[in-house]
């Protein structure tokens, strides 16, 4: 297809509509930036540590959907504001006044100049412009395309293009020119300004009889063009092309990944890929170049690629020109920039229709989920011989399927076995390649039978912009095997197999962004919930997958015997999170039965200020989207904190030895309570009333405890606990424990008082080592609701 | 004859940036930043103050950075961006919760929201390196900073946003833009 005529060529209501639209585009961003100045800062900073942050954002990705790349060029003109940054030429004002056509131009000028240089294409030899000479950049050639009324080309760095009049007497006056706005080396940019500040002031050209060269000027301006090639197109369109090799400045390095092509087809259509993504788009020929007005790029690209994959975006995004030479299509743009390509058939790959192999052996163009069609089964028929010398993936093949009624999950197996069972792979410290773009996580099921010691992942995702993702979590299943699991989030990755060999089967890649329903996602707690103390922090880990889960979690009592998960009371909890790779959320506690989440792999949930009792976790809805999951339920012991209560004061119990230390009452304060603070957390200080009976001086308060101690002249002289407390005496009696439990440990004297049933251990109630407490009852099933010992605040 | 003493030469000053001075700084952009790419203005408080909170936890290792603004720009822009993606379900969270949404920030004028709109569909990159523009006036080689990628890659995320984003526009009923 060839299209002389400029597709950039914009009118009058286009460059209005130009400058319209960057003056409501900066209006919405300057609109914004003035709201956001007014935002609260200070009380933003004072509530950074306490502000209720009860989400774990460790879920950082890159979006699914294909990156759509629009190359279409920006052509902007007419604009005055300086600050609206559009490229613009100033208009020619002075038209031609002054600058009357030579009458000297000699006999080169023909009458039928317009016709003769009607659809023409040249390249800048030398010039000179109003500053001096025009400086010329090997790689970025200055070209100038007369058509339909317009000129247009490419002023080293950017794309230009304007209207141009064309008399009978040579007379050549350039209307307003318009340009891309890409900026380039300062050497560059010099070459572009000086060919557009001439151009614009070229009064008359003269063409070489023959058309060999085309001369222009104006006052101080003298430029010399030369015709330019055009384009083979007989041979290009309509052949399909696979890339050999990049060419930078004249150095070729070879293509890698899977075969790039290359096709455009007569009906201006072009396809092809870059090794890693694919490409589609519209060409056009302008003058000696191809270009492409709009094409999209689709997937995305692991890191060793993306070089390449930027290289050819790069040349036929920028517009090239093509030159066929010994079967070779050779394509030139801008900064030395080129791509070599040999036609299908010849050596450069498998161009046909099927679907060939990676260079590395793992994906090829059918693996992708929009070439599956649900139920399908698509196996590799590749042989080893296929896979190029070197490459990573000698011993993987590949088989891929569609779940049935579902396009959601494939299975692909690295191995040399294409029935399906997995062979020893030989990937010691090769890098296994996951498919990219579309399937943003992958589990491997490695076998642990195969596995060394010391076998480790390393995990790199560079690409992603946020240094804490990069999530790779080594699980257990049911069965023993480890389950290796990465998120690249849509990013291409790289996982590398340390100290292998092992056998790698590579199984349940979920692919979000075809899926035809939501997924439903899952919790996995590998591991049973360790018991803790109260006091200490829980830690509850686990994964969450699909790839980014966002979920609620709720902490209860554990149901009755017999009833429902999550039918127990809702329990307060001070949570914190972490991800396992991500920032560390610890300093982040907030009280809710309920959190929302965000995980993205391997996580870790902390509780703090649990008192004693069995607890249940319940996840729930942990999916991207709705899913009616059922969700994930384990329960936990929280064991009593190691602290008793006696009736000569306080003991501490070595979990290890099951001694007991004791704070007796007289015990310096200081003791006292680095002790305490040291295994409850810091106890909350106030002063006394001044008129309690003990003439205390301060009272301590662990309130997830349920322990307060009285002071008096620095020394320890009382302990009470308070309803619902779980510490206990060492004989086991605690608030909630019944009559007959109490009297089963201790002698008990009974009294009503004006407090209700009061009761003292021992058969002295004056002493001053009795446990004193009250009692809901005189039965025996009455319960304690208050315990106490020493010297305590009470109004009778 | 006697020596004058000599003065040594005093060290130079360095001033090493708080965190506070930094917040102070950085956290209005930061909020206009996750504005525009997250396109929700009532999150955007809230990812300002996340990204600055991470910040915090990682201060002493950013401090020595040349330059800070350019590591919590770059995780405010990743924030964003996973908050767009799982907004549907923190939603219900909230709802579960009881909690309103911080919606401080005043929200877009009428007349911007085509703008906005159109913003909101670009690609992450395009619309991160756009926001980097057209609100902080960012050179390509910051706006490549903070996006991670080299120059030119940021140059052609740019360039490819800008095209778009006007495209997208000129799609428009001329009567919705900027009206």
């Amino acid at each position: 297809m060839t299209d002389h005529g400029t597709p950039h060529d914009p009118s009058d209501a286009d460059h209005l509509a130009a400058r319209d639209t960057e003056h409501d585009i900066r209006a919405a961003f300057a609109s914004l930036r003035s709201n956001t100045r007014e935002v609260d800062t200070m009380a933003a900073l004072g509530d950074l540590e306490g502000k209720n942050r009860w989400i774990i954002p460790a879920a950082i990705g890159s979006a699914v959907a294909a990156l759509v790349l629009i190359l279409s060029l920006v052509v902007l003109g007419g604009n005055d504001d300086p600050d609206q940054n559009v490229a613009t030429i100033a208009d020619n004002g002075d038209d031609a006044d002054g600058q009357a056509p030579d009458d000297d131009r000699g006999d080169g000028v023909d009458v039928d100049l317009a016709t003769r240089l009607e659809g023409t294409s040249w390249v800048l030899v030398e010039g000179t412009g109003p500053d001096g000479p025009i400086p010329l950049v090997e790689g970025w050639p200055v070209t100038m395309n007369v058509a339909d009324g317009t000129v247009s080309g490419r002023a080293a760095c950017n794309g230009y293009g304007g209207d141009v009049a064309i008399d009978d007497d040579g007379g050549f006056t350039v209307g307003e020119l318009y340009t891309e706005l890409a900026g380039c080396e300062p050497a560059v940019e010099d070459s572009n300004s000086a060919f557009l500040g001439a151009l614009e002031l070229v009064a008359t050209v003269e063409l070489d009889v023959g058309g060999s060269a085309l001369v222009a000027s104006g006052p101080d301006v003298d430029l010399r063009f030369e015709p330019a090639g055009a384009p083979p197109e007989a041979e290009l369109v309509g052949t399909t092309w696979v890339l050999e090799s990049l060419v930078i400045d004249d150095v070729t390095t070879p293509a890698e990944g899977r075969p790039a092509r290359l096709r455009l087809d007569p009906d201006g259509t072009l396809t092809g890929g870059t090794g890693c993504r694919e490409l589609s788009g519209e060409w056009t020929i302008n003058g000696a170049e191809i270009r492409l007005p709009s094409f999209a790029a689709g997937g995305e690209c692991r890191p060793a690629l993306a070089d390449q994959d930027g290289h050819v975006v790069t040349v036929l995004g920028d517009g090239f020109t093509a030159d066929i030479a010994d079967g070779r299509l050779v394509l030139a743009s801008r900064g030395g920039l080129g791509l070599v390509y040999v036609a299908a058939g010849n050596g450069g790959g498998d161009a046909g229709d099927e679907p060939g192999p990676d260079r590395d052996g793992i994906v090829a163009e059918a693996t992708t989920f929009a070439d599956l069609a649900c139920g399908e089964t698509v196996a590799s028929t590749s042989t080893p011989q296929q896979f190029a010398e070197g490459s990573r993936g000698d011993h993987v093949r590949r088989i891929l399927t569609s779940e049935s009624g579902s396009c959601r999950r494939a299975v692909f197996v690295l191995g040399t076995d294409l029935a399906g069972e997995p062979a020893d792979a030989e990937i010691a410290g090769n890098p296994i390649s996951l498919i990219e773009g579309e399937l943003p996580g992958t589990t491997m099921t490695i076998l642990t039978d195969e596995l060394p010691d010391g076998f480790g992942i390393d995990f790199e995702a560079p690409d992603l912009l946020d240094t804490s993702v990069g999530v790779a979590a080594l699980t257990q299943d049911e069965a023993g095997n480890l389950q290796l699991y990465v998120d690249h989030g849509g990013n291409a990755s790289t996982v590398t197999l340390l100290d292998s060999p092992a056998r790698v089967v590579v199984d349940t890649v979920i692919d979000p962004t075809t899926a035809p329903e939501p997924i439903t996602g899952e919790v996995v707690l590998p591991r049973p919930i360790a018991p803790t103390t109260a006091g200490d922090t829980v830690v509850i880990g686990g994964l969450a997958r699909p790839f980014e889960a966002t979920g609620s979690v709720s902490l209860r009592r554990a149901p009755v015997d017999g009833n429902e998960p999550g039918s127990g009371v809702p329990v307060e909890a001070l949570w914190s999170g972490f991800a396992v790779l991500g920032d560390d959320y610890e300093g982040s506690r907030y009280g809710y039965s309920t959190a929302s989440i965000e995980t993205w792999g391997e996580f870790a949930i902390g509780i703090d200020g649990l008192a004693p009792g069995t607890y249940e976790i319940l996840f729930e809805s942990f999916a991207p989207e709705e899913s009616g999951s059922p969700g994930t339920y384990a329960t936990f012991v929280v064991g009593a904190a190691p602290i008793v209560v006696e009736g000569e004061g306080l003991g501490v119990v070595d979990p290890d030895s099951g001694s007991t230390s004791r704070l007796p009452f007289g015990s310096p304060a200081g003791q006292v309570l680095d002790v305490l603070d040291g295994l409850l957390g810091s106890g909350e200080r106030s002063p006394s009333s001044p008129e309690c009976p003990n003439q205390a001086d301060r009272t301590v308060i662990w309130s997830d405890t349920g322990l307060q101690i009285e002071l008096r002249a620095g020394a320890l002289i009382a302990w009470s606990l308070r309803p619902g407390s779980a510490l206990t005496t060492l004989a086991g009696v605690g608030i909630g424990s019944t009559r007959a439990e109490l009297e089963d440990a201790y002698v008990v004297e009974l009294v009503d008082s004006t407090l209700g049933t009061e009761f003292a251990t021992g058969t002295d109630p004056g002493a001053p080592d009795a446990i004193r407490g009250l009692l809901s009852g005189r039965g025996d099933r009455a319960t304690i609701t208050d315990l106490w010992a020493g010297e305590i605040c009470a109004f009778r | 004859m006697t020596d004058e003493p000599r003065h040594a030469t005093p060290p130079p000053t360095t001033v090493t940036p708080t965190f506070e001075s930094v917040f102070v700084a950085e956290y209005p952009a930061m909020v206009a930043l996750a504005a525009a790419v997250s396109g929700r203005p009532s999150d955007a408080e809230d990812i300002a103050a996340e990204a600055m909170q991470r910040l915090q936890t990682n201060w002493r290792k950013v401090a020595d950075y040349e330059r800070p603004g350019a590591w919590v720009r770059r995780v405010t822009i990743n924030l964003a961006l996973s908050r767009r993606r799982r907004v549907t379900a923190e939603a219900r969270a909230l709802v579960r919760l009881g909690r309103p949404a911080d919606a401080t920030l005043p929200p877009s004028a009428a007349e911007h929201e085509p703008v906005w709109a159109a913003v909101a569909k670009l690609p992450g990159k395009q619309r991160a390196a756009v926001a980097l523009h057209y609100l902080e006036d960012r050179p390509i080689d910051e706006i490549a900073d903070v996006l991670g990628c080299s120059p030119s890659t940021a140059r052609v995320h740019l360039h490819r946003g800008r095209t778009a984003l006007r495209d997208h526009l000129h799609s428009m009923d001329p009567k919705e833009v900027g009206r």
